[in-house]
């Protein structure tokens, strides 16, 4: 699908980040510049720069691409991102602000009573979770390359290309525009991969889209899919039915698609690829059809609210959003905010939701119809890759300046969240560690430096694991990879950060013992959990096993989250060691009178 | 002459514990009813027919309309009558005694 639409607008806005990191490069010359851009963003600029960092390529390909392959559990798998801003701005929000640090570790330290290993531990997890965030990022960067640009430079296959473009483009404009840079892109990222949502959403009422006709004509039958699976697979009895794909299929598929599956199989070597269309299952109902108004095709029941759990909590803690609330001057800027950032994301996974429905309707027709050729990107009118739901009806609806623009969403997307990851974890290593403990009496100018020199460390590390994914099979062992990495790193960030900062900010006798139980047990449970389900899909340890058993939760937070509040809260009772400069903390974190002076100094609006 | 905004500024204790009790409450309040709201969808979805398995406008089921638009307007109308009462909260209960002492 390489087309010079694509690639010019992706170069147009290539130039407009490296531009912007090119001007605000001034801005970097302090610490609190680099890191928080002087601590003086506005709360319109704030909120499109959270949602820049916010929606990645899960949320901009990802979101439409799971309603259209699951209907209802793909729009409940957007609504949990779109919530969960709220008990960021019922509990966190403000106070963090007024604690008025630079990171996570930092407001850990100063706390519970500036404890070293406080902040240690927060650093450990604030890594973890921009690398469990980062690895889908980069294999989403190589993916998206790969299918919408389709072409390799320096002799690199094109996955290698996506991944090693994005980290050179990433590691260039966060290192020399700092947070005000970082903050100016992800604003304009994030306006280009929202316009891109409602181009689609535009075209699909443009071309008579009625949300309730068309959700009515897409769910009237059993939900099908494709599936691509080898001669093997498709011939290996299912045990619980007893029947093999192959068979299965006959009755989900057209008699033409059917025969030449059936030729493949027949004629095909074991490994070779087949692809099927097949009537899907309800995991919530097995005994209803599955159909695409009714949950049941991705999450089970434990699943359904542990999924959700994991997105409307785990958003408190991730380091590279977090790190933006010490950017706004007050906290009530940071409040509004928050409520700005719900409206954004409120309307884009609405947006979302519709696009899933209208590719479902007008992509199957357009297919059926001769419009769009079929071939190696759908059968019987349904597509093979769902992620490129986006960029397909964005060329069907306005030919190549729409695919070219929904390409042009897809870097966004990418760029923005990649380029706050890389400064959340730079800040980690560079302000939290460097500076507090290697040099503390380091000039201005050599901090700077470090922060600059973190991110391009980062950089290389996210292309090696960018790299890796496939090398090590976890594309093949997730087929929703993309989705599932970001539900862990949110799983992590939930499981190891919400419970401290929330009961930090809200509860009096949390202890430093108290806090260090809770993210331990909390965070490291979580990625424990994560570690044993990656060895059990990749066949490393037996899934009928005992570790195949806990390797089966896919989403660990309705464990580890009460695990970690009951820790934190039984550690803390019977410890009673509270910080002697708890009432100090507290006039910090629910005072105005900072605020006010400088409300009166004309310092903040 | 010392600075009188710099003298002006202050929260005592007491102001503080009270706004933060008042503050906790309120954000209490709005979490309980955000979190019985998020946990009833999926309790629903795996319990009430009515919910999931009715088409109610179109091809809506109750359970697809609140996912796919209700819930997204809620959590907004929410989140700004939140912020407006926190806002409010803190000017009322801060502050206060910076006020006598302009007055003295």
């Amino acid at each position: 699908m390489t087309n010079l639409a694509a690639i010019l607008m992706v170069l147009v806005l290539l130039v407009v980040t490296i531009g912007i990191s090119f001007y605000t490069r001034r801005f970097t010359r302090t610490s609190v510049d680099f890191y928080l851009a002087g601590r003086k963003i506005g709360f319109f600029t704030n909120a499109s720069a959270i949602c820049g960092d916010y929606f990645s390529a899960a949320s901009f390909l990802g979101v439409a691409a799971a309603v259209y392959a699951s209907g209802l559990d793909g729009v409940w798998y957007g609504t949990g991102f779109g919530a969960a801003f709220v008990p960021v701005v019922l509990f966190l929000a403000s106070p963090l602000r007024r604690f008025g640090e630079y990171t996570i570790p930092d407001f850990l330290y100063a706390r519970f009573g500036n404890k070293d290993l406080a902040r240690i531990i927060g650093i450990i997890m604030v890594q973890l979770i921009s690398l469990f965030y980062l690895a889908p990022q980069m294999y989403g960067a190589g993916t998206t390359w790969q299918v919408l640009v389709g072409a390799g430079i320096f002799g690199l296959d094109p996955y290698t290309t996506g991944v090693v473009v994005v980290v050179v483009v990433m590691a260039f404009y966060v290192a020399m525009g700092g947070m005000k840079g970082t903050t100016w892109n992800q604003m304009i990222q994030f306006w280009v991969l929202f316009t891109a949502m409602a181009l689609v959403v535009a075209g699909g009422f443009l071309n008579g889209f009625s949300y309730p006709t068309h959700l009515k004509e897409v769910s009237k039958d059993v939900l099908k899919n494709t599936k691509t699976m080898t001669v093997k697979e498709a011939t290996t009895p299912d045990p619980k039915t007893g029947v093999a794909p192959i068979d299965a299929a006959k009755a989900s598929m057209s008699k033409d698609s059917y025969e030449a599956a059936l030729k493949i199989v027949k004629e095909g070597k074991p490994d070779d690829k087949v692809v099927l269309v097949l009537n899907q299952k309800n995991k919530l109902h097995p005994e209803r059809p599955m159909k695409f108004n009714e949950p049941g095709h991705r999450y089970t029941w434990f699943d359904q609210f542990s999924m959700v759990l994991a997105l409307v909590l785990g958003t408190s803690g991730l380091p590279h959003i977090m790190n933006r609330y010490y950017t706004n001057p007050s906290g009530k800027a940071a409040r509004l905010t928050t409520v700005w950032v719900l409206v954004f994301v409120g309307t884009f996974y609405i947006m979302a939701a519709i696009a899933g429905v209208a590719g479902r309707y007008f992509l199957s027709e357009a297919f059926l119809a001769g419009k769009i050729d079929p071939t190696g990107i759908a059968v019987d009118g349904l597509l093979i890759k769902t992620d490129q739901l986006m960029p397909l009806l964005g060329k069907y609806f306005f030919g190549q300046f729409g695919l070219g623009y929904v390409v042009a969403g897809a870097f966004a997307a990418m760029w923005s969240t990649i380029g706050g990851l890389l400064m959340a974890s730079a800040a980690s290593w560079g302000h939290d560690l460097y500076e507090q403990y290697i040099n503390p009496n380091a000039p201005e100018w050599k901090k700077v430096a470090v922060g600059k020199t973190a991110v391009v460390l980062m950089a290389l590390l996210s292309l090696i694991i960018g790299i890796a994914i496939p090398y090590y099979g976890l594309d093949k062992a997730y087929p929703s990879l993309i989705a599932m990495m970001v539900t862990w790193a949110f799983s992590v960030s939930a499981s190891a950060f919400v419970p401290t900062l929330i009961l930090g900010m809200w509860w009096k006798r949390i202890t430093f013992r108290g806090a260090l139980a809770g993210m331990t047990l909390g965070g490291f449970g979580a990625v424990f959990f994560i570690f044993m389900n990656i060895l059990k899909e990749t066949k490393m340890v037996d899934p009928a096993s005992f570790w195949g058993y806990l390797g089966s939760l896919t989403f660990p937070v309705a464990i580890t989250v009460p695990v970690g509040i009951v820790a934190i809260v039984l550690v803390s009772l019977l410890d009673k060691n509270v910080p002697h400069n708890v009432e100090e903390i507290w006039m910090r974190i629910h005072g105005t009178a900072k605020e006010r002076r400088e409300r009166a100094l004309g310092l903040i609006s | 002459m010392a600075d009188r905004r710099e003298v002006e500024f202050v929260d005592t204790p007491e102001e503080v514990d009270r706004a933060y009790r008042a503050q906790l409450k309120l954000a209490a309040t709005y979490g309980i009813v955000f979190f019985v709201s998020v946990l009833l969808i999926p309790f629903l979805s795996g319990s009430a027919e009515w919910w999931y398995g009715k088409p109610i406008w179109g091809g809506f089921t109750l359970n697809y309309l609140v996912v796919a638009i209700l819930f997204h307007v809620f959590y907004v109308i929410l989140a700004y009558f939140f912020v407006k009462q926190a806002n409010a909260l803190e000017d009322k209960l801060l502050g206060g005694e910076e006020e006598v002492r302009k007055n003295d």
